[in-house]
């Protein structure tokens, strides 16, 4: 790898925050690049172990948030994350799913298709009681999420589109309750982040589309990089269809609409930062959880919560799936709520990693 | 584990074809050694699973991304990963 001085290189947002975390410790770093594909990565050690950062698209929030250790691995880049022992199970819905279970967590029930069986898929609508959630057994960011599906006609119509582009469909009951992605260090929880999918309030006499035009409008005044205006897409058209709604109706004073069920920011979501709001259980329990990973050391664990003012108990809760890579944006930059400066949270890690510490 | 050298193609394609079967939930009769991976629809879990048993049933490093070449036939890929 070539490697320069990392003040010659513009960085994105997230990689910057990395810098900022080593320079407060005196560690020195550098960019790398991979003469095979271009890639840029920020080069920083900690005790004996050299780690790699992915840098992103220089002056935005945007990276794939992948850590490395500096080590050849026939996987290539797979087999060099510090996850790795980790991966099968975390990037296998179904596989965390059943993991989670055979650990005693919650879990919304489900079931695995690939599209070649697809006939299957459509058959397990019989095996719900109430409403359905379809989603890509290893998708990422909300895409081709479809919560809340109570008809057959939308049912096949959300496997339809989740086949057209991933080989396994995920089938699982929609759970209700409010969605939350833990931010975990090993071997804490460090940020909690509620992301509320994306809505407009009605005020009685603007229509969804006004509604939409102006929340939009207030995001490009505030131009958080995490939460930037969002188009409205024909996924959000049907979301919109199925909950009864359309773009030309009007809300209610106060009522809210929403326009996706996806509660990531990239799907237009709200992030909103919390911690003293979540009854602590909730923390010990996505620790607990996490730690049943082996080899799992930075993870997002996303979990829905019935009422976070109640303790922790199996009726009240649902693990959805924790993350390889998670995203860290959302984090630094909240649409509410107090940032976490997740890079020093990695960095008193791989800190504690070097010492010995586990 | 058994030895590198100890490994038959013959016994890389069984399990191979056993392995496939196991995870599309489907006759091990109907998998065929001339087969393509791209006939089976794996996406890049499959193959990561796949490359992580083969490691731990016979103890060959395997790239994922072996499995990911959809137009190399099952038996094809075997013999490139026997012969190291």
């Amino acid at each position: 790898m070539q490697q320069i001085p990392t003040s010659q290189v513009e960085l994105d947002l997230i990689s910057q925050k990395f810098v900022d975390a080593a320079n407060a410790r005196g560690i020195e770093t550098s960019v790398k690049i991979d003469e095979t594909d271009q890639r840029q990565w920020l080069a920083f050690s900690v005790g004996e172990t050299e780690y790699l950062w992915s840098i992103g698209v220089p002056g935005t929030a945007a990276c794939d948030c992948a850590l490395l250790q500096n080590h050849p691995h026939h996987w290539g880049t797979m087999g060099q994350n510090i996850n790795r022992e980790a991966l099968i199970l975390t990037c296998d819905k179904i596989l965390t799913k059943q993991h989670l279970l055979a650990k005693g967590f919650s879990v919304p029930k489900g079931f695995m298709f690939r599209r070649r069986n697809i006939a299957e898929a459509y058959a397990a609508f019989d095996a719900f009681n109430g409403p359905i959630c379809v989603k890509p057994n290893n998708g990422s960011l909300g895409n081709h999420v479809h919560p809340g599906l109570t008809n057959r006609e939308w049912y096949q119509k959300a496997i339809d589109d989740v086949a057209a582009s991933y080989p396994k469909v995920l089938v699982e009951e929609s759970v209700e309750g409010s969605h939350f992605r833990f931010f975990y260090v090993h071997p804490k929880v460090v940020g909690i982040r509620h992301g509320l999918p994306m809505h407009v309030v009605g005020d009685g006499v603007s229509s969804v589309r006004q509604l939409t035009d102006a929340r939009n409008k207030e995001r490009r005044k505030r131009a958080i990089p995490s939460q930037m205006p969002f188009p409205v897409t024909d996924f959000m058209l049907d979301y919109l269809a199925r909950t009864g709604w359309s773009m030309d109706d009007i809300p209610a004073v106060s009522e809210k609409v929403y326009l996706s069920g996806a509660s990531n920011g990239t799907a237009g979501a709200d992030t909103i930062l919390c911690w003293d709001e979540i009854h602590p259980s909730y923390r010990e329990l996505v620790e607990k959880a996490c730690a049943s990973f082996p080899g799992l050391f930075i993870t997002g664990a996303d979990i829905i919560i019935k009422d976070i003012a109640q303790p922790a108990r199996p009726d009240n809760y649902w693990l959805l799936e924790v993350n390889m890579n998670p995203a860290m944006a959302g984090f630094y930059y909240p649409w509410a709520g107090e940032p976490v400066d997740l890079a020093t949270k990695v960095m008193d890690m791989l800190h504690a990693r070097s010492a010995g510490t586990f | 584990m058994t030895e590198l050298n100890d490994i038959s193609l013959e016994a890389l394609i069984r399990w191979m074809k056993l392995h496939l079967a196991t995870v599309l939930g489907e006759p091990v009769e109907q998998i065929a050694t001339d087969a393509c991976l791209s006939d089976f629809d794996l996406d890049s879990i499959d193959a990561v699973t796949m490359a992580f048993e083969m490691e731990e049933r016979f103890g060959i490093p395997v790239n994922p991304e072996t499995f990911m070449e959809g137009d190399l036939q099952i038996g094809q890929i075997a013999a490139t990963i026997s012969q190291g």
